[in-house]
């Protein structure tokens, strides 16, 4: 029999796939350190195994379990177990695939022995000053370790972490200034490093090497002296180990080339447009299947923090709110931002609904979700429905209990574990008479050029009125005769790209 | 080997919707120095970020007050910040003032937002603070509601001499063109009495951009026009309101790199009526009729020496 299994550290709760003929005696392998790849996290204990009769049979499902596609396998098939190890923390290692037993990390130490490697010294761990890692003036250390052939070399594979002004007691500058001749390098004997600078945080990166007061002329300091971060990443590039049945699932096969991207996956509605915004202007737009799911691929991409917006637009052109999140992209890597699940879309059948009648409430959302409708003034009430096979839903609600006056209501849906945010918020008014809306073929506030769109035309009319006298009223969204960062954030808030 | 890092980061989405759960809390605007004490005629860095405290805030404006006789503000850096559209940033450096205000579609919600980076140098020695004033953030709703908002001053000492002048700010090492854009015309009522105007924004991630050219012309290539690149800003008043033109816009980052995206006319012109194609051709039989000169005048002379 061979098996495919999953195994998690007990020492820091990290997940490894691999494949054997015998479950027991690779498991004490493992705990014994026989494994470079697992040996760092020991104790381990297996959480999830599979058996089959034929020896390729498991590697396949190892590979397969190693993909995307696999690690959300393994998501659902374990979420019991990974909700009560916790939730987050189960979906950022399952998600972090093969680096989980290769993660470069850093921090200031005292001591930094072999394999670990030194990349400079340091006198202090804030406004401190630097040296090489060959001098012995200062006892801190920045050690880096965590990815096999590590070291300090600045030849071969390696990046120039930073520059200093001299051997000891130096400024030190970022490696994009070239005031500084003396380099501190992270290298690796296979496989790829990488270096950045980033603002508050090393989002992308594997690990934060330290932080330094500014581009040039700086002090540094340990990761939280200093607003910017050194970062880095390295990962060694490792084929397969090939060994026999009892020692499979230790490597990685090697690293393909991709251009640098980010791809998106979730749900959206059956067959609706869903667009994708980057730094607020329209980068791509596609069509979600019939079960609503999506997924686009945006590439060639700069280095660097965006912010990214989905949104989708339902049958009837009711648009969903905008889903926004910022995302560091780095050179070479693709970014995946999975499990966006869109609020519902939702409208009413009338602006005004006579006391007593039944206002309709519809959208679309998902198939076959839950879907809560919130009707709320002074109290809120709650309402529960299902999506049909389009994922439409409707709900007639009985005005009886509301009071005369304005009213608003709000959707979300459930679908098994996952949930949506609140999306839109839509109002009416309870008095004497029935009025039924009339739908314009588009209507949002902060469209200034009618054109259905809230864009960068709509933010160059209203810029264009900044701070002057006497705007036009279109222009002027809040009514206060000045078109000020209130209309601004109001455009913001409608914005479509 | 590869020597192309290919790394696969997938965020959770549930992982983002936690930072959704509200709560009452304040955003803040911090400036944060790369240092409290510095040297005369060193360089001076300060950073301004933004922590929304799990609100999602659109729009901010504000102004840094520095003191202008203990720092001289050399340069703005914006090239990773999350404000999307700038509404204003500009300095006023007799004062000693940045004005700023700016918009994220969507809103931004995080700890660390960096806005944008403010260079000094340092003039002479003495005590000097550095503040933001008349502070404003709005929240992503309807109502575009005011977040609490509380902001940062430093303070800072200036004492001794530097070892050394830095003579220019260096620039940030940036070999990439800015990030492909697209550039709208449009009309409308509420602006330049119904003309047609250009919009435009580029994205530079790693400089940030420095300035935007336009250039109309009836040719299709930039550099055979007759025209000028005029230095713009969005949204500017199209020359040819016709809409017989091309129109070309160049962005350019910090470091010089540049951009350009075309617009094609909407109503081109056939060819006979283009002077520019006119000209063009023109000209080139001018040159077909001097080369024919030219050519009938050497053989001539190679008649000659043969005879």
């Amino acid at each position: 029999m061979f098996y495919t299994y999953l195994l998690k550290s007990k020492k820091n709760g990290k997940l490894y796939t691999g494949s054997t003929n015998d479950l027991r005696k690779r498991l004490k392998q493992h705990n014994d350190g026989l494994s470079n790849f697992t040996k760092k996290y020991i104790p381990y204990e297996i959480i999830y195994y599979e058996a089959c009769l034929n020896e390729q049979d498991a590697r396949s499902r190892e590979k397969y379990l190693k993909t995307g596609m696999g690690k959300r396998y393994l998501k659902n098939r374990l979420s019991r177990f990974l909700s009560l190890t916790g939730l987050i923390f189960a979906s950022v290692i399952l998600f972090s695939g093969h680096y989980a037993y290769a993660v470069l990390t850093c921090s200031i130490a005292t001591v930094c022995n072999s394999p670990d490697t030194t990349v400079f010294r340091i006198s202090g761990t804030s406004n401190a000053h630097s040296e090489l890692q060959s001098q012995s003036n200062y006892s801190k250390y920045v050690c880096c370790s965590g990815v096999s052939g590590i070291g300090n070399s600045c030849a071969g594979t390696s990046v120039t972490v930073a520059r200093l002004s001299s051997t000891t007691n130096a400024h030190i500058e970022e490696n994009t200034q070239s005031n500084y001749a003396n380099n501190a390098c992270l290298s690796i004997s296979s496989g790829t490093v990488s270096v950045g600078y980033q603002s508050g945080s090393c989002a992308g990166y594997e690990a934060t090497v330290a932080s330094i007061s500014g581009i040039t002329n700086a002090h540094v300091g340990d990761s939280s002296a200093y607003t910017t971060k050194i970062c880095a990443s390295a990962t060694a590039t490792v084929t397969p180990s090939g060994g026999g049945g009892g020692g499979g699932g230790g490597g990685t096969t090697p690293i393909e080339v991709i251009t640098t991207g980010i791809t998106f996956t979730g749900r959206a509605y059956p067959l609706s447009k869903v667009t994708i915004l980057k730094d607020g202007q329209i980068a791509i737009t596609t069509i979600a299947g019939p079960d609503a799911s999506f997924s686009v691929t945006l590439s060639n991409l700069s280095t660097g923090s965006y912010t990214f917006s989905v949104y989708g637009e339902d049958n009837v052109g009711n648009r969903s709110t905008l889903f926004t999140f910022p995302a560091y992209i780095t050179y070479g890597s693709n970014t995946q931002i999975g499990g966006i699940f869109l609020a519902p879309t939702i409208n009413v059948d009338k602006t005004e609904v006579k006391k007593g009648d039944n206002i309709a409430i519809f959208g679309q959302t998902v198939p076959s979700s839950d879907v809560t409708i919130s009707v709320h003034s002074d109290q809120e009430y709650i309402n529960k429905i299902k999506s049909d096979t389009n994922g439409a839903y409707l709900y007639n609600f009985d005005t009886v209990p509301l009071e005369f006056g304005n009213h608003d209501t709000k959707s979300k849906a459930t679908l098994l574990n996952e949930i949506t945010s609140f999306g839109k918020t839509i109002s009416f008014l309870v008095g004497d008479k029935n009025v039924l809306k009339q739908e314009k073929s588009c209507s949002s506030r902060g469209d200034l050029n009618g054109d259905c769109k809230v864009n960068l035309v709509d933010f160059s009319i209203m810029a264009f009125w900044y701070k002057k006298p006497s705007p036009p009223a279109k222009v002027d969204l809040n009514s206060d005769a000045k078109v000020n960062l209130i209309d601004f954030s109001i455009l913001a808030y409608n914005w479509t790209g | 080997m590869n020597k192309i890092k290919n790394k696969i980061i997938i965020l959770s989405v549930a992982f983002l919707l936690l930072f959704f759960a509200s709560s009452a809390s304040a955003s803040q605007i911090n400036l944060i120095p790369g240092s409290n004490l510095m040297k005369v005629g060193e360089i001076f860095q300060i950073d301004v970020t933004l922590d929304t405290e799990d609100e999602t805030i659109n729009a901010i404006e504000g102004t840094i007050v520095f003191p202008t006789d203990i720092l001289e503000l050399n340069d703005i850096r914006d090239g990773n910040s999350i404000i999307n559209f700038w509404v204003e940033k500009t300095q006023d450096s007799s004062s000693g003032q940045f004005n700023f205000s700016g918009i994220v579609p969507g809103g931004y919600i995080g700890k660390n937002g960096y806005i944008a980076s403010l260079i000094f140098k340092t003039k002479k020695e003495g005590i000097g603070n550095v503040e933001i004033i008349n502070a404003k953030a709005l929240l992503n709703n309807e109502e575009s509601s005011e977040s609490k908002l509380s902001t940062d001053k430093i303070s800072f000492e200036v004492s001794g001499q530097a070892d050394y002048e830095i003579s220019k700010i260096s620039k940030v090492k940036d070999e990439e063109s800015p990030e492909s854009f697209i550039p709208a015309v449009a009309s409308d009522p509420n602006i330049f009495d119904r003309k047609y105007f250009l919009v435009f924004s580029a994205v530079d991630k790693i400089s940030g951009i420095d300035n935007y050219k336009v250039l109309e012309s009836k040719l299709g290539i930039s550099w055979l026009s007759f025209s000028r690149w005029q230095k713009s800003k969005s949204p500017y008043l199209l020359k040819d309101q016709q809409l017989q033109s091309y129109i070309f816009i160049k962005a350019s980052d910090k470091n010089g790199n540049e951009r350009i995206e075309k617009i094609s006319p909407q109503n081109p012109l056939v060819w006979y009526k283009n002077t520019s194609i006119i000209i063009y051709i023109v000209l080139l039989l001018l040159l077909i009729i001097f080369l024919f000169f030219i050519a009938k005048h050497f053989l001539k002379k190679l008649k000659f020496k043969l005879k």
